[in-house]
């Protein structure tokens, strides 16, 4: 009882910070959004503007809505984006003493992680409600929308908990905020360019998609993008499906152990 | 809840070593106790192993060796107890900024599983305490230095706290929050809250605690009431600026030899003697000095010796950087 108590506790600050930061959370999707607007309508005319394209498109995406395929891909960067910045309030808190202060409480420590945990995860799957609501207005239509929506929410979920507890580890093996930056700003690039969010697996040279497959990204974009375009629960669950929620699993897991790890060490003094 | 030994003290610090990698040790064998109700201040110059004691006392590093009890309990094998029965307020001002006042001591009651309708009641109660009543909706980005100090003394005092720990309180704060801050921690002790402070201004420990331990070398190496510390002393006090004479070894030893003299430290250009009169030996010394080395003194002044003067003989030369804080 006292640490959900404690986790809803601290996560009650963190929904402070939303209230009165709602710049961040709109300059949060900026990105995204801008990829989704301009960078989406652009290939999608492209992929259209003539017969040949259209149908190599076809043959290497399996579909010639390149808007649609390409807003699983967006998605999942901006969870990948929130998520891996997550620690980033725990690295200031480290660095201002605030998380002194929280230590020398009886709060469950596990709490402090497990509060950020969850709010990070509501943060993301906020924003992506809201990129939905500029894609659904650009033209992106789910066949089967309830599929969609379970697809975006579960995987999405499972991409976002190992990479945020990833980065909370690393909030507490870095001091200083300008070194978490750097190591999660070197992150940031392979982890989306070696992923399907922009081109099919298939349409990559064999030694990317290989890479890319051990990228847990590729585990959430590719059902997601599934579910976009099945018009059945049945057509959707395949096999794969399982494979890479399960791949997503031993990520979470992983990190996980990591972050138990890294965090337990250094609240031992 | 944890359950309360209200017989024992409310801190006992027992042989507490603290080793860093490296072999540093920053604390070394320190002991001390504070009953409850007690203001026992820790004075040592930088690097002396306060900072360490203190975040060892609340439970932030593991001693390498050694006790510290908190209210009864152990501050690392029975740790949460012993956390739910201090408060702390760290030296650093450290607050959210996207809280407001009010904000900050509900959270503070989270953390410290305050009852949601005891903790209404104190949060009232504290801010009234602090005078900041009226400004509690407002944002901390809008207080000014002292607001923030006192809304930290209210966060580490919300779960009524045995025992509080301030980590240098009024450091940096104007004349009157200091004033304000020091008429709250002698009410803290009425109401027979122990409270552990570190400081280095020797006038905060004097007026406020009840007791003095002053460590150096991570080991303590004076303690009592400050009446107690003056008079191990070892007498009166004679201060004589040298200006820009120097003494020798032989003359030192000459100038400790003369008749009254208990003891004696060269700090610089600083000369410093304990006496059992200062008043007799003050015209001595003065003569002594323009007989030996031409020269008169800058200045020399004598009378009952200050904590100042204490603390300077106990730890020698002032503040030292580089160590291990």
């Amino acid at each position: 009882m006292s640490f959900i108590a404690d986790t809803w506790g601290q996560t009650q600050r963190w929904l402070v910070h939303l209230k009165k930061d709602r710049m961040s959370l709109m300059l949060g999707i900026l990105q995204p959004m801008i990829l989704l607007t301009l960078v989406g309508p652009l290939l999608n005319h492209v992929a259209n503007d003539a017969d040949s394209i259209k149908a190599l498109m076809q043959e290497r995406f399996q579909t010639t809505d390149y808007l649609t395929f390409m807003f699983s891909g967006i998605a999942a960067f901006t969870i990948l984006l929130n998520s891996i910045l997550g620690g980033i309030p725990v690295v200031f808190d480290r660095e201002t003493g605030f998380m002194d202060k929280v230590l020398a409480s009886p709060v469950s420590r596990l709490s402090i992680v497990s509060a950020r945990f969850l709010y990070v995860i509501l943060y993301s799957l906020l924003q992506v409600a809201l990129i939905s609501v500029v894609a659904i207005a650009l033209g992106v239509r789910p066949a089967a929308p309830l599929l969609a929506i379970t697809a975006l929410v579960t995987y999405g979920t499972l991409l976002c908990a190992g990479i945020t507890v990833f980065s909370l580890a690393l909030a507490f093996v870095f001091p200083h905020h300008s070194i978490f930056f750097a190591i999660t700003g070197f992150l940031l690039t392979p982890l989306l360019v070696l992923s399907p969010t922009f081109v099919s697996l298939e349409s990559m040279p064999t030694w990317m998609a290989t890479v890319a497959w051990a990228n847990p990204m590729t585990h959430a974009i590719e059902p997601i993008r599934a579910a976009f375009f099945a018009e059945t629960w049945s057509e959707w669950l395949v096999p794969s499906r399982g494979l890479s929620a399960l791949c997503l699993l031993v990520f979470d897991a992983l990190c996980f152990a990591f972050a138990v790890r890294i965090i337990r060490r250094r609240l031992e003094g | 809840m944890t359950s309360t030994n209200k017989t024992g003290p409310a801190l006992s610090v027992e042989g507490l070593v603290k080793e860093y990698k490296g072999g540093i040790k920053a604390v070394d064998g320190l002991s001390f106790r504070i009953e409850r109700g007690e203001v026992y201040a820790l004075l040592g110059p930088n690097g002396a192993g306060k900072t360490t004691t203190i975040r060892t006392v609340v439970t932030l590093l593991r001693p390498t060796a050694g006790k510290v009890v908190v209210a009864g309990h152990d501050a690392w094998s029975d740790a949460d107890a012993a956390r739910a029965k201090l408060g702390y307020v760290p030296q650093e001002i450290a607050l959210d900024r996207y809280l407001s006042g009010r904000q900050h001591l509900e959270l503070a009651a989270r953390l410290y599983r305050v009852p949601k309708a005891l903790a209404k009641e104190r949060i009232e109660k504290l801010l009234g305490v602090v005078e900041l009543s009226d400004r509690a909706e407002d944002g901390i980005k809008t207080y000014s230095g002292g607001m923030k100090k006192r809304l930290e003394i209210a966060c580490g005092l919300i779960h009524e706290p045995e025992l509080l720990v301030l980590d240098e309180p009024t450091q940096g704060l104007d004349i009157q929050t200091r004033y304000r801050i020091w008429d709250f921690v002698a009410e803290l002790r009425e109401k027979g809250t122990a409270v552990l402070l570190t400081t280095h201004d020797m006038e905060e420990a004097d007026r406020l605690a009840d007791r003095i331990g002053i460590v150096d070398h991570g080991q303590l190496q004076g303690e009592g009431t400050s009446a107690e510390l003056k008079a191990d002393f070892g007498g009166e006090r004679v201060k004589v600026d040298l200006g820009r004479t120097a003494l020798d070894a032989q003359q030192l030893e000459e100038l400790g030899a003369l008749e009254g003299v208990s003891s004696y430290e060269l700090r610089g250009r600083s000369l410093l003697l304990a006496a059992t009169s200062a008043r007799d030996l003050a015209p001595q010394v003065a003569t002594w000095l323009e007989e030996k080395t031409g020269e008169a003194p800058r200045s020399l002044s004598f009378g009952q010796p200050s904590l100042d003067d204490v603390f300077l003989k106990i730890t020698g030369r002032g503040l030292r950087d580089g160590e291990v804080a």
